[in-house]
């Protein structure tokens, strides 16, 4: 009897022992925390987990990471809620991150919809992305919600190559003292005219 | 002066002047005017060679000039496709963004 599952016992043997030695077969799936999605054009791509070793003022730390490299795309970990509690507010969504080898961009992003596939307002902070090699530092983008939204969605996001911990995540309103950072409703028009006596210069 | 010298002393004049008269062509055919043809000559053909390369010069250099001018115009337009360049990737992640459900 022992000697038929001879072979079998030496298998599970086997697997036990590469198990050990290469922790990394199972440390290359991603463990997404709860009420959060990995989406984006290549979410495969990357790699999500909660940080084993460390954690940030006793928070825990969402770790963001590519598999490979090129990657043309980006993946993000997202969360969509209702706009029930937000309508006609301001809002500030922020996270400390700190990154490493940042190719192309890393950010977070806030998004607010009327309806399906109707977004009516957007940061996805494009004009100022986290590149490169950064220590903690406290990001954050600020949206209208308008009586229109149905819902808002937020997320972190990384575009081609990088690694990103992120912690400390909030969604809070904000005052309206507070500048909101809308990509799709920037009003680029001065708030007071200009150079009425002529004398700022010329275009040219 | 005894008659034998000046008699000697002829003799040898009348034979210089035949000398000299036989001497006198041949000299000429050296002519230095022929050298001086020559030199012009030359003269004239290294500038002919003087001109073709100062033409040769001012060819390349202009050749340069609108070369310098082509690659100023390549750079901004190289420019201007990387503006637009980083105006359609921001519309894509923009995009991107907005298609995620």
């Amino acid at each position: 009897m022992l000697s038929t599952n001879k072979p079998i016992l030496l298998g599970l043997a086997l697997s036990c022992i590469v198990g050990i030695i290469n922790p990394t077969v199972a440390a290359d799936e991603s463990v997404i925390p709860t009420g959060w999605e990995m989406k984006g054009s290549r979410p495969n791509d990357y790699l999500v987990m909660i940080d084993p070793q460390q954690k940030r003022d006793g928070k825990p730390i969402l770790i963001m990471q590519s598999k490979t490299s090129p990657i043309d795309g980006f993946g993000t970990v997202m969360q969509k809620i209702s706009t029930e509690k937000y309508l006609g507010k301001r809002l500030r969504f922020s996270a400390d991150v700190k990154s490493e080898n940042v190719v192309d961009a890393a950010g977070i992003w806030m998004r607010v919809d009327a309806g399906s596939g109707n977004t009516i307002a957007l940061d996805n902070m494009e004009k100022r992305p986290i590149k490169g090699n950064n220590d903690w530092k406290n990001y954050s983008v600020v949206l209208d919600v308008s009586p229109r939204g149905t819902q808002v969605c937020i997320g972190i996001l990384t575009h081609s190559t990088g690694k990103i911990w992120v912690s400390n995540l909030k969604l809070e309103e904000v005052g309206k003292d507070v500048p909101v950072t809308d990509i799709l409703n920037k009003d680029e028009n001065p708030t007071a005219p200009v150079n009425l006596d002529f004398t700022q210069g010329t275009n040219k | 002066m005894s008659a034998e010298t000046r008699s000697c002393f002829l003799f040898y004049l009348l034979l210089f002047s035949i000398l000299l008269n036989s001497v006198t062509p041949s000299l000429a055919q050296i002519d230095p005017d022929n050298k001086s043809t020559r030199a012009k000559d030359l003269r004239a053909e290294y500038m002919d060679r003087e001109k073709s390369i100062l033409d040769a010069i001012q060819s390349v250099l202009k050749r340069r000039d609108d070369l310098e001018r082509r690659i100023t115009e390549l750079y901004a337009e190289r420019n201007k496709c990387d503006a637009a360049t980083t105006k359609l990737k921001d519309e894509l992640r923009r995009v991107q963004i907005q298609l995620l459900e």
